[in-house]
């Protein structure tokens, strides 16, 4: 173990009431950009400015091309925004906010999709970009 | 944009399982991944505290190069806590399945009770993450 990582360990504060289990093989994967936060401190900021969606939690569909999130503070709440849906999510933190947006998304694709034979032109749009982003599976 | 980040795909993969566990071990013959002692809860008589684990993540659906990282945060604040990125590795066909066990250097930070999560990227599409909650032992 490299003195840096040793630092950076013996930085972290609070002490651990679990000792590390021993006699087990380490790490699978190379990792070579591992950053750790002392002080208890961000390493990234606590709100990305954006984010690509992989994934919309419901076991029914699959995303083909990620979607782009922005976030916005507002007030207490973060605001997820997918510019390209023209769809929000709420919560009071990140993670809320995105299976907010998640929700609204999955919920968009199936109400759009019985009514596909009658959108209008605006909905027709948003319907054929989720059409073309997201697969379902059985 | 460098080279290296144009061969990454755009091709989003599944995330099909991801566990918080003590620590873990791989069959040197076989590459068969043990984990021991998976949990999604924290007990711990003060904090702030810390705890030596792994996380073990698999997926199918991918092709092509990947960068994969994974962000431990605090949930309510939106900390990152630490952070991982592995090196570019390809994966070649979209029906294999893959899966990694990262078993973290360093003990990770737990300032206070709550929720934390670990979230799974891929090139940066954001796949899924695992809860753990952090509680006090009466």
């Amino acid at each position: 173990m490299s003195t840096t990582m040793k630092q950076t360990i013996e930085s972290i504060k609070g002490i651990s009431d679990e000792e590390p289990l021993k006699d087990v093989l380490p790490f699978v994967i190379p990792r070579d950009k591992l950053a750790v936060t002392d002080e208890f401190s961000s390493i990234s900021p606590t709100l990305p400015s954006t984010m690509l969606l992989g994934a919309l939690r419901d076991p029914r569909l699959r995303l083909l091309a990620p979607l782009t999130i922005t976030f916005e503070r507002e007030n207490n709440d973060i605001v997820a925004y997918c510019e390209e849906l023209e769809e929000f999510g709420f919560g009071t933190h990140l993670t809320e906010a995105i299976q907010d947006l998640q929700v609204t998304i999955t919920e968009l694709y199936f109400t759009l999709k019985e009514d596909s034979s009658g959108l209008g032109s605006h909905l027709t749009r948003v319907w054929n970009s989720l059409s073309q982003k997201i697969k379902e599976v059985a | 944009m460098t080279n290296k980040e144009q061969a990454l795909s755009k091709v989003v993969p599944y995330l099909l399982a991801i566990l918080v566990c003590d620590s873990g071990n791989i069959d040197r013959n076989s590459g068969k991944k043990t984990l021991v002692g998976i949990f999604d809860r924290v007990l711990t008589k003060k904090f702030p505290t810390s705890r030596w684990l792994s996380v073990y993540f698999k997926l199918i659906d991918a092709q092509g190069n990947y960068q994969f990282k994974v962000q431990y945060a605090q949930v309510q604040t939106g900390k990152i806590l630490a952070e991982i990125q592995t090196d570019a590795l390809t994966i070649e066909s979209r029906l294999d399945t893959r899966d990694f066990l990262i078993t973290y250097p360093a003990p990770l930070a737990i300032p206070e009770k709550g929720q934390y999560e670990f979230r799974i990227y891929a090139n940066d599409m954001f796949l899924g993450r695992a809860v753990v909650n952090a509680e006090l032992r009466e």
